[in-house]
């Protein structure tokens, strides 16, 4: 006899592996609806994005995320990380190059509003900081440089504008982002790109000092004091001696 | 009869301002837990609370796991739960995923000795986490395996009297099972503990077509049939009222709709205490 485990592992292959042609009754029924409960959570993050491609090329590329990369969460707010750069790395990218981007700004607006909310780091409490410490990004936090005609194009599809989107011109010039809520309120905010870089590496829990190195002397102290204010973190880490001397080599 | 063996309604989120906004009342909610996690539906789910009894519905805890439930998740819903205060907690028997992947679905569960020892040994790490009694709902099938040992009924029973846990009889996914798989729908009501059902679930289903032709679906997407009324009547008879709710989670109809299936289900919840307090004066 098969054990539970062995049984639940063949079964769930059996899910995400079959084609359609080859599915049996009742497998048959729980295949779909695997499909279309996923589908439908990653419609519901990405609204732009399945309004700029349309049902059946959304669904399309939906059903190839999930089965490669289904969720690994039961919070299905927390599902579809990963689908902008999937988007990237398809043939849709080269038809629409910024599809990955526009999908980027509907996962950034969904977590940011589905993120458990807590007060960003209060800058007074640097006056009693550790000697060594690294930022802790806020849960509301996304980052990404993208390109500059995204945004536009996202907005005028939200908001069903067929004018203004017909009159976005091109531009693949950068746009670094950050999307965040830290205060209740949706934050879009538009990076220079030394700030953006110093953003990116804070978040990613370098020590201050490390992160500093990325930015010059005299704009190091201006780019926190306004990450700070736009409330990018929620606390801070003591940073051990051992670590901080390798992350500076 | 408690005056929670009244009707309620699944609340979905497209009908938040309708509910907030609405005028007639209803027994109580319950709301898919795992919707309200977080964001802008909690806010008003902490708003409906302040008015109606809630019920808070998992669909996601997966504890027919062989691999256990997810202690990140588990600890996610206690913390739901110490927020709405709920007045019933409640999961399926199902699983939904393993290997660390979550399929949003409640997958059929092989029923025999060893699913039972993990099933229960799940249910009171949850018990133990929430500190309360869950309730577990009979699923809807497709499938039977062939290693299952045990009939589904009288698994349910066995879990319940070995963990304590209370039972939501789900009227629809028995009509729905027992169609599937040539069972009784009274002999499964009549094997289940009545002193463990403390909630029923009534809802829609369709005739499956193409690949699921022969089989019926339990879709949520239209309104209750008669023969799962008739049922839910005979339940009444065998098990007796208990809190009641009309489940609608695609194609959803107007707020009062479920509000009228939802009065529906009251008066037979009231006829049926009348004929309980009459036999008590005889």
């Amino acid at each position: 006899m098969l054990s539970l485990g062995d049984r639940q592992r063949k079964f769930q292959a059996a899910l995400l592996a079959m084609s359609a042609r080859e599915t049996t009754n009742g497998l048959g029924v729980y295949r779909n609806n695997v499909r279309g409960n996923l589908t439908l959570a990653l419609k519901l993050v990405f609204p732009a994005t399945l309004k700029l491609v349309g049902e059946d090329c959304f669904c399309a590329y939906a059903e190839k995320f999930l089965l490669a990369q289904p969720p690994r969460d039961a919070d299905l707010h927390r599902y579809g990380e990963a689908f902008p750069d999937f988007l990237a790395a398809s043939a849709l990218a080269g038809q629409l190059p910024y599809l990955a981007d526009v999908a980027w700004l509907d996962w950034g607006v969904h977590h940011a509003l589905h993120e458990v909310e807590i007060p960003p780091l209060d800058p007074q409490t640097l006056a009693h900081a550790p000697e060594n410490f690294s930022f802790v990004g806020h849960p509301s936090l996304s980052l990404r440089a993208l390109r500059r005609d995204a945004q536009a194009i996202w907005a005028a599809v939200l908001e069903e504008d067929d004018d203004r989107l017909a009159a976005i011109l091109p531009d693949d010039s950068i746009a670094p982002l950050i999307i965040l809520r830290p205060r209740g309120l949706l934050e879009v905010i538009e990076l220079s790109p030394a700030m953006f870089d110093l953003a990116l590496t804070l978040a990613s829990g370098f020590p201050l000092d490390a992160a500093l190195a990325v930015i010059g002397d005299e704009e190091a102290a201006q780019a926190l004091g306004l990450l700070l204010s736009y409330g990018m973190f929620s606390g801070i880490t003591p940073t051990a001696t051992e670590e901080r001397s390798c992350l500076s080599r | 009869m408690s005056k929670l063996a009244s009707a309620g309604i699944g609340l979905r989120l497209p009908h938040h301002a309708d509910f907030l906004a609405m005028h007639r009342s209803t027994g109580w909610v319950e709301v898919h837990s795992e919707n309200y996690l977080s964001g802008p539906a909690l806010a008003v789910l902490e708003r409906v609370r302040a008015d109606y009894p809630v019920s808070l519905h998992g669909v996601g805890l997966s504890l027919g796991s062989a691999a256990g439930v997810d202690d990140t998740h588990l600890e996610r819903l206690r913390v739901l739960a110490n927020r709405i205060d709920p007045f019933l907690v409640s999961e399926h028997l199902a699983w939904t995923g393993t290997d660390g992947a979550h399929l949003a679905d409640l997958l059929p569960l092989p029923l025999h000795e060893e699913s039972l020892e993990i099933f229960c040994r799940n249910v009171m790490q949850a018990q133990d986490v929430f500190k309360c009694q869950i309730l577990v709902e009979n699923p809807t099938t497709y499938l039977q395996f062939p290693e299952s040992t045990i009939p589904e009924p009288d698994f349910l029973a066995e879990v319940s009297r070995r963990t304590g846990c209370g039972l939501i009889c789900d009227i629809n996914n028995i009509f729905v099972s027992a169609h599937n798989h040539g069972w009784d729908a009274q002999t499964y009501l009549r094997a289940l503990p009545r002193e463990a059902v403390r909630e029923y679930h009534l809802a829609g289903h369709m005739s499956g077509k193409g690949e699921a032709k022969g089989l019926l679906l339990d879709t949520h997407d239209r309104a209750i049939s008669p023969a799962v009324w008739a049922l839910f009547d005979e339940a009444l008879r065998i098990i007796g009222p208990r809190p009641v709710m009309i489940e609608r989670d695609t194609r959803l109809p107007p707020l009062s709709a479920l509000l009228e299936e939802a009065a529906l289900a009251q008066a037979r919840l009231d006829a049926q205490a009348g004929r309980v307090d009459h036999a008590l004066v005889r």
